[in-house]
């Protein structure tokens, strides 16, 4: 049965799940762009495409901002924590696989090799337990921090954390199917949850950089 | 989160007076159904990490995190949002001292946030709701009522203003024969605009002003009609209406002497409001005239050759960058131009510039009065700490608050330091011999 | 009072005064005003020893004071100034001769329309009001601002604080302690606060702006508040035709206009002020920002074409209320406005425009290089100035005499009106 459950999951639901993922993140986006649209116009009058990428590329360079180098490690591990979470899923060899069995893909994709998507995932645990100790222990974190926020770093982890045992043989199917469950479940929900702040933290920080920099001369970061 | 409710009675009165109805409004309009775009935006990014704690003095003197800025936004805003209208009374008036007294909407966590979530921009909503619903501090208040009043700050009757203004020329004319403070004078090049406390309890600065002005040859005038004051208190109690009359005035007074800019003397927020907050607010993308700060107009000067060095001072000089021009305007190199070309002797502080700690006087703090000196001063540690370390005897802060804050820090933690305005420094060690003589 | 038609309209060109430094020694001359018929100019000067006077077309007043500003030529041509006595006290002094009475301060020097009132901010004791043409209101008051005089002078008010307020009593504040004091006497009204106070031509009415509470504002009209509420309001005007009153209001986050209280354009600008009613009344217009930053004019509820970034400033109307005018500014160029139009050149900065009496023509001062000069229905002239005052058309609008100063010698010349 769970064989069953497991091709549905794979099969359909996931284009469903993905379609969903997609489309709720696009209507997001675009009710911000809207509602500022009717609501706060000032935010795209002010808006200045110079400063926000001036802005954005500041905070990408790594240590660059001074709180960055203020909070190396944090900042460190977090950059880590993200780059390992937005890779495997989508160049992991077994997911492209799975994928090439269902649609004919024109181009050759790229992979990464098995060892460092296993090293990956396995720094995305490490980090994600980081974060997770960081709240409890920062005295700020922990301040402000809810269950929910508890709650979805867990979510985000289950993913990994089944996948990187199921690839390991462990847990056996049941794993197998936790681990496509988790991962179509938290598609299902991060378009309305703090994660999104992958996608709206550009807006706040394209607009606090326009800001910045075309109205008050200075660096933001 | 432990704090006591200051004795301040437009608090303990206001709640008394609280209408449910009202709060309801003002919630919707504010927070959920009207809310602006960006209010929605940051609620929705923020992951609560708290890496903003250490933009902020508060917290960085308190090491308490209910003092860093988005503990601030969770007792207040997410705190409305969750209880509504039923939020009771103690609390409401505490969200009031929060917003209105721990945060001087100084921005600088705008620049620790990785999302650049603006912090200051929801405390100042949090102050617009607190006016809505009639819970502010009497102090600062009282000084919006005089706004409106008289259009100045301070209660400065009309004749007051003119008075003191007449009366700085001739003191100033004991020093300087031919000075001349030009009321009413159109066309001139610059319309110079104080804040209400200097003809009030500061009048040396319009001296100095005048002595720096006629020196540099300079083409400018002062109005002797309301409009003279670019302050703007309404700001930031968070009455923006009245904030659009006050700058409409000062514009206006400006436009009818057909003067060519405005050059505004040593304060922050006045500038804030007056290049950006209140311009905005009535319709302007850029101000109608250009708005010069004191600091970019004596570089300006300096560049020109138009004040020259007479003397070097002799004391060894720090620089405190005012949030609201440097953060807010970015003047710190000009600044520092000035600075270094008459004080040999000068050492930064640390941090600096953008990233220097607020006086913690800014955001209206100041002018909620005596009842929250304690909390400004003592949420700010970390300055006095950050002075210290400089060992410089002077202080240059080119900002009225400033001033006011940073006096009542260099006293409380007892550092052996004085005050300075750009303009003191100028008027002490320019070189006055080229005033001309008819 | 010379007439204006009675003018020297012929002379094409006069120099009134050819070296403009005055005779007798002084320490500084002030800024120079002229007469409206441009036959006179006048300084203040500081003859030394701190002693100010007046030095009128090369002649010094007899009288010198302790302090002498505000020197203002009346529409009649009387020349005016506030000036300090021995006494330590201060007055109106008009063509030399001083009022009987003399205050603690006087400022707001200013005119009836022809000049025969003279009404005066005071200040006696710490208490304050008006006197005009002598005559001091009989009751004062612990504060006053917006002090107005009726067009034809004929009464005088101001916004009073009707009490004394303690330091930082923000509650009886809120209560409302201000009215209009009109020759001294107040409204039974008191409210929370009240602006520009405006008299109708008659000088019987008066309607100014108001907030009834903190967040409510409105306009008050002989005391009488309107019904409707609004976000905020700007400075009202009376029709001149029905007497009726308007003003740009604003609901919500958008401004319209109400007329009488009742709402006559509904709010959908972003900004609406500086609201002018055409001379006969069949017209008003207001500037207007569309959006952010698109400033333009808005005449009887629609909008013009052409839109400013930077700012819309001094419109006017043409007597026949057919024709407006106003100054536009893009960034730091000034131009000038007419009927949806845009001068081809633009300036360093644009005075208010004149129309002349039979609206045909628009004589404009304007500014370029450091020069002054007229632009006259598109054309500058090609002389500029380094003083000019404003053109004036000639009652037959055929003639505009202009006034100003170029290589230190004062003139006045009148320059035919092409077309
Ligand atoms: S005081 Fe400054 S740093 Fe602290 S919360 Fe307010 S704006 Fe942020
Ligand atoms: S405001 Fe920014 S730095 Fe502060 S907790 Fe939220 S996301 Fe983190």
């Amino acid at each position: 049965m769970f064989y069953s459950i497991y091709t549905f999951l794979v099969e359909e639901a996931f284009f469903y799940v993905f379609s969903f993922f997609c489309i709720a993140i696009i209507f997001r986006l675009a009710y911000f762009t809207l509602h500022s649209l009717q609501n706060d116009p000032i935010v795209l009058k002010f808006f200045n495409l110079k400063y926000a990428l001036r802005s954005l590329i500041n905070w990408t360079i790594p240590f660059k901002a001074r709180n960055m180098r203020l909070n190396p490690i944090t900042f460190f591990v977090s950059y880590l924590f993200h780059i390992c979470i937005i890779l495997v899923p989508i160049f992991y060899s077994g997911h492209i696989f799975i994928l090439e069995e269902y649609i004919d893909l024109p181009f050759e994709p790229p992979m990464l090799p098995d060892i460092l998507s296993d090293v990956l995932t396995f720094l995305a645990l490490v980090s994600g337990i980081f974060l997770l100790l960081r709240r409890i222990i920062y005295p700020p974190a922990r301040y402000v921090s809810s269950s929910k926020d508890f709650g979805l770093l867990l979510l985000v982890l289950i993913p990994f954390l089944t996948g990187f045992l199921a690839v390991r043989g462990i847990g056996g199917d049941f794993l197998l199917f936790l681990h496509v469950l988790s991962a179509e479940l938290l598609l299902l929900i991060l378009p309305f949850t703090r994660i999104m702040h992958m996608f709206l933290g550009l807006f706040s920080r394209s607009y606090t950089g326009s800001e910045f920099g075309a109205i008050r001369h200075a660096k933001d970061w | 989160m432990k704090r006591e409710l200051a004795q301040d009675i437009g608090l303990r009165e206001g709640i008394k007076r609280i209408d449910r109805g009202k709060i309801k409004k003002a919630i919707d309009l504010l927070f959920t159904k009207k809310a602006e775009t960006r209010l929605k935006l940051y609620t929705s990014t923020c992951i609560h990490c708290g890496l903003c704690a250490e933009a902020c003095h508060f917290y960085m003197s308190h090491k308490d995190p209910s003092y860093m800025p988005i503990a601030k936004v969770q007792n207040t805003i997410w705190k409305l949002l969750k209880e509504g209208a039923n939020v009771n009374n103690q609390d409401l008036a505490l969200i009031a001292q929060i917003a209105y007294t721990e945060c001087n909407l100084c921005r600088r966590c705008s620049m620790y946030c990785p999302f650049g979530i603006d912090i200051a921009y929801q405390m100042a909503m949090v102050r617009r709701f607190c006016h809505l619903i009639g819970v502010t501090p009497q102090y600062i208040q009282d000084t919006a009522h005089s706004h409106a009043a008289t259009m100045n700050q301070m209660w400065v009757k009309e004749d007051e203003w003119i008075d003191s203004v007449q009366w700085q020329e001739e003191e100033a004319r004991e020093e300087l024969p031919y000075l001349r403070i030009p009321l009413e004078k159109y066309e001139a090049d610059v319309f110079y605009s104080v804040i209400g406390p200097e003809p009030k309890f500061r009048s040396q600065l319009i001296y100095q002003a005048a002595v720096i002005m006629n020196v540099a040859g300079v083409n400018w005038t002062m109005p002797a009609t309301p409009g003279w004051d670019n302050s703007d208190m309404a700001m930031y109690v968070g009455d923006y209406e009245l904030m659009g009359r006050l700058k409409k005035i000062h514009f206006e007074t400006a436009l009818r002497l057909k003067c060519k800019k405005i050059v505004m003397g040593e304060c922050g927020h006045a500038f804030r409001s007056v290049y950006d907050t209140g311009t905005r607010w009535l319709g302007w993308k850029e101000p109608p005239l250009p708005i010069i700060h004191a600091v970019q107009f004596y570089y300006e000067l300096f560049k020109a050759g138009k004040i020259k060095v007479g003397k070097t001072y002799p004391k060894k000089v720090t620089f405190h960058d005012p949030c609201n021009i440097v953060r807010g305007r970015g003047l710190q190199e000009m600044a520092r131009t000035v600075v270094k070309a008459f004080c040999p002797d000068f050492v930064e502080m640390h941090p600096n510039r953008e990233h220097n700690y607020c006086c913690s006087a800014g955001g209206g703090v100041i002018n909620c009065g005596p009842p929250y000196k304690k909390t400004r001063v003592k949420g700010n540690k970390v300055k006095a700490e950050q002075l210290k370390r400089t060992e410089a005897e002077v202080v240059i802060a080119p900002c009225h608050n400033c001033h006011g804050g940073l006096e009542d820090i260099i006293h409380h933690y007892g550092l052996n330091m004085e005050i300075k305005f750009l303009g003191d420094i100028i008027y002490e060690c320019m070189d006055k011999s080229t005033h001309p003589e008819e | 009072m010379v007439e204006k038609k009675d003018w020297d309209w012929e002379i094409e060109s006069r120099v009134i005064v050819e070296l403009l430094d005055c005779p007798l020694r002084y320490i500084w001359r002030e800024e120079p005003k002229v007469s409206p018929d441009g036959e006179k100019i006048a300084f203040i000067i500081n003859e030394g020893e701190n002693k100010f006077s007046v030095c009128q077309n090369k002649t010094h007043w007899e009288e010198a004071y302790d302090k002498v500003w505000s020197l203002k030529y009346g529409p009649d041509g009387r020349l005016s100034v506030l000036a300090l006595t021995d006494e330590g006290r201060w007055t109106v002094v008009t063509e030399q001769v001083p009022w009987e009475n003399s205050f603690d301060f006087a400022w707001e020097l200013q005119f009836s329309t022809d000049g025969s009132q003279i009404g005066v901010a005071i200040q006696n004791e710490q208490q304050y009001g008006m006197a005009v043409n002598d005559v001091l209101w009989p009751t004062l008051y612990p504060n006053a601002n917006h002090f107005t005089l009726s067009p034809k002078g004929n009464h005088s008010a101001a916004v009073v604080q009707t009490q004394n307020l303690s330091q930082g009593d923000i509650f009886k504040y809120q209560e409302g302690v201000f009215s209009v004091a009109i020759d001294g006497q107040t409204w039974d009204t008191k409210l929370v606060n009240i602006w520009t106070p405006i008299f109708d031509h008659q000088g019987k009415h008066i309607c100014a702006q108001c907030r009834t509470s903190l967040y409510t504002y409105t306009i008050v009209v002989d005391g009488k508040v309107w019904d409707k509420e609004f976000s905020s309001v700007w400075r009202p005007a009376f029709n001149p035709a029905t007497r009726s009153c308007m003003a740009p209001v604003r609901i919500g986050k958008k401004w319209g206009l109400a007329q009488d209280g009742e709402i006559i354009l509904t709010p959908r600008f972003y900004q609406m002020w500086n609201f002018i009613f055409s001379p006969l009344g069949d017209s008003w217009a207001a500037i207007v920002a569309t959006d952010l930053g698109k400033w333009t004019v808005c005449i009887n509820g629609s909008t013009w074409k052409t839109h400013f970034e930077t700012l819309v400033y001094d419109i006017t109307f043409s007597p026949d209320g057919q024709r407006i005018a106003a100054a536009g500014k893009n960034k730091d160029k000034w131009f000038v406005l007419v009927d949806d139009q845009v001068w081809n050149e633009s300036f360093d900065m644009v005075f208010e425009p004149v129309f002349s009496p039979d609206s045909k023509h628009l004589a404009v001062k304007v500014e370029k290089n450091g020069a002054y000069t007229y632009a006259i229905d598109g054309k500058v002239l090609p002389h500029s100035f380094d003083q000019l005052w404003m053109p004036v058309f000639s009652p037959d609008s055929k003639k505009i005499l202009l006034r100003g100063i170029t290589e230190n010698q004062y003139l006045r010349a009148v320059i035919p009106v092409e077309g």
